[in-house]
């Protein structure tokens, strides 16, 4: 029992998730979106017209959030950072050049955390043939604790760290002021009072 | 050349050091001060209305900060449990084979490493991360929040809604009138034949 729950904890899957600031900020905002709405709709203290209300203006927020974050974070941050890293970094660490993107990086990245023998199973799949480098392909192949580049890691969580901030608690805020209100009208949601002076009459 | 060495340590440093708990908590700092301040700033809302949200607002950042915190640490701590565990799970198997072949048995290999540990921390801190956004903070705002805020600022009224009687209300019962002897003596002159 002990042993299997540490197995789960230590699995490469977690610790691809709980070590990315970006999964940690999607799984994170997409509790959310479940976890609040879900306990005003709980809450026995309001009534049903204005749970429905505030439950799914919240709802709308945090898919707001989820949105901004996949389309604008990710991409820009993300993948930004990994940019201006190569260009102005890449003249004192090369190795950041060994890599198209931040994604191949971060594969590498998961790659070299993994035993050999599932490293080795993992590249031998053929989806994974044209992947790295020959260089690294080797790398990887023949060391058991293959080089891990642990700063270029620490730019693209940098760069995920601070758009994550930006777009969650500056853009998401002002693009959901926009949208929500139309979006709950639209669902015929907007202004419960009025609602429930028409159903009392 | 020299700060381009400075920032490939720092981001070293970041990569070894980022916890989930420090990224939920730095973004529920700005968004307890960049919500209110938005929601202050729009100009279609009434005052009182803005006053009440933008608390509101505020209070549900300032509880979730240091529910993240001690979310993350607690379940952060249980590393350390689930490793003396572990542990000795590990050494009476190992005792039991060594009795059966009479090998000697190396603790040191049998522990569980400083590595792994550190590893299942930061992945037992995700997930108390996870469950504090899904279960603990909703729960406590629903609780806690609109006490505070009635305390701070009475919530805004709407005027549309009519006011509704209370549901049992408590009658009065008049006391039964019994003549008194004035109505006797209300005419002048003497009667004949009753009242």
């Amino acid at each position: 029992m002990i042993t299997a729950i540490t197995k789960a904890l230590t699995s490469n899957a977690l610790t691809a998730m709980a070590t990315n600031t970006s999964s940690q900020m999607i799984s994170e905002t997409t509790l959310k979106a479940i976890g609040r709405p879900g306990a005003i709709l709980v809450d026995n203290k309001i009534s049903d017209d204005t749970k429905k209300y505030a439950a799914a203006k919240e709802f709308l927020y945090q898919a707001t959030c989820l949105l901004v974050f996949a389309t604008i974070i990710v991409p820009v941050f993300k993948h930004g950072t990994f940019k201006m890293a190569k260009k102005y970094l890449g003249t004192v660490r090369p190795e950041i050049n060994q890599f198209k993107n931040a994604n191949e990086y971060l594969d590498y990245y998961k790659l070299a955390h993994k035993k050999m023998q599932n490293r080795l199973a993992s590249l031998s799949k053929d989806h994974s043939e044209n992947k790295f480098t020959p260089e690294l392909r080797e790398h990887l192949k023949t060391t058991e604790h293959p080089q891990t580049y642990d700063w270029i890691k620490g730019a693209i969580e940098t760069g995920s760290f601070t758009g994550s901030i930006l777009g969650l608690a500056i853009l998401a805020p002002q693009i959901s002021h926009a949208t929500i209100h139309p979006a709950l009208k639209f669902l015929g949601l907007e202004k419960p009072a009025e609602k429930k002076l028409d159903k009392q009459a | 050349m020299a700060y381009q060495e400075r920032l490939v340590k720092t981001f070293e440093y970041i990569a070894k050091n980022l916890k989930a708990t420090h990224t939920v908590m730095a973004i529920a700092t700005v968004k307890g001060i960049c919500r209110p301040t938005f929601t202050m700033m729009d100009k279609t809302e009434k005052p009182e209305t803005k006053k009440y949200t933008a608390l509101r607002e505020g209070i549900t950042e300032a509880v979730a900060i240091p529910v993240y915190f001690i979310c993350g640490e607690l379940a952060g701590f249980g590393a350390k449990i689930l490793r003396n565990v572990q542990d000795s799970v590990n050494i009476k198997k190992a005792k039991k084979l060594a009795e059966k072949t009479g090998d000697i048995i190396d603790l040191e290999k049998i522990k569980q490493s400083p590595e792994v540990t550190k590893k299942i921390a930061n992945n037992l801190r995700f997930l108390g991360v996870c469950t504090a956004a899904l279960l603990v903070i909703p729960s406590v705002c629903s609780v806690a929040i609109k006490p505070i805020v009635d305390e701070i600022i009475k919530p805004p009224k709407n005027p549309d809604l009519p006011k509704i009687p209370p549901a049992n209300p408590v009658q009065q019962i008049k006391p039964i009138q019994r003549p008194s002897i004035n109505s006797f003596l209300g005419s002048h002159g003497m009667k004949v034949g009753g009242v």
